[in-house]
């Protein structure tokens, strides 16, 4: 993988979400420092999370990599 | 405040190689009637408004209304039906918390494949300096008196 910025910046950064779960939800733990659940819908992912002991973790919708975010919905 | 960027995997588009962006994306809480939930969110100067898909409206108890600006319009033409609401919003950084109430937009998109959370002018970027520094992955935030606090601007230390 080719960074599009600073390796040492990107290596402070919360990690990115791998691309298996593009279009997914995915729960992270409160340091975003692991993925500690996932789905298709953000409940999902939260009730993943909680089932694993974690009740507060931060969500994120995981873009695809083909597509290109420009305030486009189609 | 300071938020570090989120990396994001992405695709460069002349060459197909995947490659890593960073996006200004911060930990934003929503709070309703029934719980509050953390969503990672694009700051968006861009955005009129701030954006939550419908279900968090839905799961976390947070009426909704007809909205004056019944759809949003991307590049493209696209568009989606949009209802309001107000709910209370919080972010925090190591420092600090705040928390206020803010009148926000619901998208009904379908599929929801589309959803985005996006934290546009009106609720968000209205109340706040803001300084973008996509060099190092910082996005540094500073109230302005515009700020509706619900509740604190606490430290945590």
């Amino acid at each position: 993988m080719n960074p599009s910025v600073d390796p040492s910046v990107i290596e402070d950064l919360p990690k990115a979400a791998p691309v298996e779960f593009a279009g997914q939800w995915v729960a992270w733990n409160r340091e975003q420092t692991e993925i500690i659940g996932h789905g298709s819908t953000w409940m999902d992912a939260r009730q993943m999370a909680i089932e694993g002991g974690s009740p507060d973790p931060i969500l994120q919708k995981v873009p695809r990599p083909e597509s290109v975010f420009i305030g486009a919905r189609r | 405040m300071r938020f570090r960027y989120r990396s994001v995997i992405s695709m460069d588009s002349v060459t197909g190689a995947q490659l890593l962006l960073m996006r200004p994306e911060i930990p934003i809480t929503v709070v309703g009637s029934r719980g509050c939930v953390t969503y990672s969110a694009l700051v968006d100067t861009g955005a009129d408004n701030v954006v939550f898909p419908r279900s968090i409206a839905d799961q976390l108890g947070i009426d909704l209304s007809p909205s004056q600006r019944s759809e949003a319009v991307g590049f493209g033409g696209g568009s989606v039906a949009l209802l309001c609401g107000t709910t209370t919003l919080e972010i925090a950084d190591a420092t600090s918390v705040l928390r206020w109430s803010s009148q926000v937009l619901f998208s009904d998109c379908q599929p929801q494949d589309d959803d985005v959370i996006l934290l546009g002018y009106f609720g968000f970027l209205e109340f706040f300096q803001a300084n973008f520094d996509g060099l190092r992955g910082w996005l540094e935030l500073l109230s302005n008196h515009r700020l509706p606090l619900d509740k604190t601007i606490s430290s945590r230390n």
